[in-house]
């Protein structure tokens, strides 16, 4: 099934700017979607799924959109 | 308002009201960490006005401040934060009351949280900000957050009885990794919307970041509103 990646912040970097299309097994997870990508799931602050918080082992459906934000704890 | 703060805040008016202008010197804010982002945010507060700011950071300025601290500068290495900044704000002009704590906010609860209008937070760690979070829960205060990574910053406001930082770092109190690279420029764009979000909170004024944050990324120039 096709889901829409979307990263921000330094998750970009050496990666995709923004948005991607990815196919993946029925049935996956935002983690391992993220895992796939080269993602440490320490790094990982906020994930939604179509722009609502959602849980790193939630189900995944064809068309979903992702998008991860890294932890930014600096000052 | 005497005919003095009038000239001190004649080129306020106009973006903001006479009204406005009154109600930030009757106001106080209290600012959580006086590196990158306090330093800017103090600064910014002063010259809109603010009557009295409440700071509070434990550390001294070190050489790698430098970078992307306002205050910190070759002369004032190995002062503490809160002393440099206070010093520079009563230089400014008199009509910023700057009440300097160099110490853990854990530490001075009293002083920082009873009595002021909003607390900013300027940290530079995941833990710290969940007590901060938990301390303005406690109180019943508005928290503005801003926090900076590379080219990279998130920007937002908890206002009493929200969740946003918790729903930004998750509950658990893990820490992040230690000194985190951070441009200026990120810094002050970050502490500048912080700054700006402050006083519409202190207007009553309402904001789509009410609630809500904004991840910021320089390198792209993309500024996402994270609807919640």
């Amino acid at each position: 099934m096709e889901i829409t990646i979307k990263l921000f912040a330094y998750f970009r970097d050496g990666r995709f700017k923004e948005a991607a299309s990815r196919f993946f097994d029925e049935g996956t997870t935002p983690r391992k979607v993220i895992t796939s990508l080269g993602i440490d799931s320490d790094d990982v602050g906020v994930i939604m799924v179509n722009n609502r918080h959602a849980d790193p082992d939630s189900c995944l459906q064809q068309d979903d959109v992702l998008a991860v934000f890294p932890k930014i704890g600096g000052g | 308002m005497g005919s003095k703060t009038t000239n001190l805040f004649s080129r306020n008016l106009g973006s903001i009201t006479a009204d406005q202008q009154f109600i930030l010197q009757e106001a106080t804010v209290t600012v959580i960490g006086c590196g990158g982002l306090g330093g800017f945010v103090i600064e910014e507060l002063a010259r809109l006005g603010a009557g009295s700011l409440y700071i509070c950071d434990p550390d001294t300025f070190s050489t790698s401040n430098i970078n992307r601290q306002l205050y910190a500068l070759s002369e004032t290495l190995g002062q503490y934060k809160t002393e440099v900044a206070a010093k520079r704000i009563r230089l400014m002009h008199g009509r910023t009351a700057v009440l300097p704590l160099p110490t853990r906010f854990q530490e001075a609860k009293k002083q920082l949280f009873a009595n002021t209008d909003v607390v900013v937070d300027c940290l530079d760690n995941i833990e710290s900000r969940h007590e901060l979070a938990k301390l303005c829960g406690q109180h019943e205060l508005p928290l503005v957050h801003g926090a900076v990574r590379q080219w990279y910053g998130q920007v937002g406001v908890q206002l009493a009885g929200g969740t946003l930082i918790q729903d930004l770092y998750g509950s658990e109190r893990e820490q992040e990794q230690s000194a985190p690279s951070v441009l200026s420029c990120t810094v002050a764009l970050i502490a500048s919307i912080q700054v700006a979000e402050t006083a519409k909170l202190l207007f009553g004024m309402d904001s789509p970041l009410h609630n809500n944050w904004m991840s910021i990324d320089l390198r792209r120039m993309t500024f996402d509103m994270i609807a919640r």
